[in-house]
């Protein structure tokens, strides 16, 4: 892939003046990603060989041009396929960066915390591609695996279903079963005041009639050999090995669609009067930086899945997030009644 | 100029989830399983820090012998042609950032 150019986050404050000019080295995984699953949309067609992502370009901003940038472009190209891009907001893309360069601004002083800060994005040419090569040397070679697509009608299946949260006409439809949820909605009160787990498995299906392409778990794996507490889950390395294991006994050819955890908003607000707890942004589905980052590593596939449980006194509400322009953001999901199977 | 011995050996590397798999070769014979996972994380496109910048860490799972290789161990000695490697990260998720919902 080839990105010619050096990206740039420009902080302003309100009335404009220039604070500071923050390089970015920005992650183009989730925005490559979703741009392969925007190419199965619509051709029909899953390319997953590396090489077919031709090149990252600045999207130059309308009203003030070259640098500024409202956003970037990602192409696929696939020998003998037809080209694909895909269009990234800048805003949404970079915004956790600069939350980040915003924090460090209030640390060092240049801020008040809770002054607005303004952001923009601009980038310059730049002569050299800006991947480091390892310092290892050694040939590896890309052996992408087929991505399954299995046949089934998506209506059918959402006639039973129950729709939980608000529906973005750029995701994909998900269903998830209602025994999934029970589980997890158990395992999160068996947990009490320690954060819990699972990952998520499935399939991905095609609709034969409309070649719309949809997710539908079958199932959760609860994470064992994880470490934690109220305010941390740690999936070690036996954790997923441990999954691996339980799929391959399962011999269902489920891949991981995504995982779930816990946050335990009970023990977090313990201190404070169930009222205020009830208003908290705490009692809320949320992701925190920790598990945007989680995610990211294991499950930069576009169509992937973060399930939050989130236990206050109230109970335990689900909140499902998706990759959406590269970007990880509250989606919808249906539920399936438990006769109703992959 | 000093030329350095390769491995002849040919074998499979993935993440987790299985859908970034990898053929390796050509890799030095003095190289620790260390610097292997290290030059791994790139070719992969895996990510190398956590929310707070601090690296990750991944493991090298040998999938023949179900263990976890060393870091120190040479590549050379502990994998052989047709093997496969799972690269399995330690990662944390939670509310420990929650000053940002």
């Amino acid at each position: 892939m080839t990105n010619d150019y050096q990206f740039v986050l420009e902080l302003l404050r309100p009335d404009g003046e220039p604070l500071e000019r923050v390089p970015l080295t920005p992650d183009w995984e989730p925005a490559i990603e979703c741009a392969r699953l925007g190419r199965l949309r619509a051709l029909g067609d899953w390319v997953a060989a590396p090489e077919a992502v031709r090149e990252v370009e600045p999207l130059w901003h309308a009203d003030s041009g070259e640098p500024h940038v409202s956003g970037f472009r990602v192409r696929i190209a696939p020998p003998g396929g037809r080209d694909w891009c895909a269009d990234f907001p800048a805003q949404a893309y970079f915004a956790e960066t600069a939350r980040d360069a915003g924090a460090r601004l209030v640390k060092a002083g240049t801020m008040a915390a809770g002054d607005r800060l303004l952001y923009r994005a601009a980038a310059f040419a730049r002569s050299v591609n800006g991947i480091d090569a390892p310092a290892l040397r050694f040939d590896a070679t890309d052996r992408p695996p087929p991505l399954t697509l299995r046949e089934a009608e998506l209506d059918s299946l959402l006639a039973s279903a129950t729709t939980h949260g608000k529906h973005h006409a750029d995701d994909i439809e998900v269903l998830m079963p209602r025994r999934t949820l029970d589980e997890a909605v158990d395992q999160t009160k068996a947990a009490g005041d320690r954060e819990t787990g699972g990952i998520l498995i499935g399939h991905l299906h095609r609709d034969p009639g409309t070649f719309e392409i949809f997710a539908q778990v079958t199932a959760q794996i609860p994470a064992r050999h994880t470490a934690g507490d109220a305010l941390k889950l740690t999936f070690t390395s036996d954790t997923w090995t441990d999954v691996r294991g339980a799929l391959a006994l399962r011999r269902r050819d489920e891949i991981m669609l995504g995982w779930w955890h816990s946050h335990p908003a009970v023990a977090w607000c313990r201190a404070c009067p169930p009222e205020r707890q009830r208003e908290c942004h705490m009692a809320t589905g949320f992701l925190s930086s920790d598990d945007t980052a989680l995610h990211r590593a294991m499950f930069p596939r576009a169509f992937t899945l973060a399930l939050v449980m989130t236990h206050t006194l109230d109970g335990v509400a689900p909140a499902l997030f998706g990759w959406r322009s590269g970007v990880l953001q509250p989606r919808a999901f249906r539920v399936l009644p438990d006769n109703i199977s992959s | 100029m000093s030329a350095t011995a390769l491995m002849e050996a040919e074998f499979e590397v993935s993440d987790v989830s299985g859908q970034k798999l990898l053929n390796v070769s050509g890799v030095p014979v003095d190289a620790t399983v260390g610097e292997l996972v290290q030059g791994l994380i790139g070719k992969m496109r895996l990510p190398a820090n956590d929310a707070g910048g601090r690296p990750l860490t991944y493991h090298a799972r040998l999938d023949r012998e179900g263990r976890h290789l060393q870091g120190t161990e040479r590549v050379a000695e502990a994998l052989k042609s047709g093997d496969r490697v799972v690269l399995q990260p330690n990662v944390d998720a939670g509310g420990r950032a929650l000053s940002r919902p």
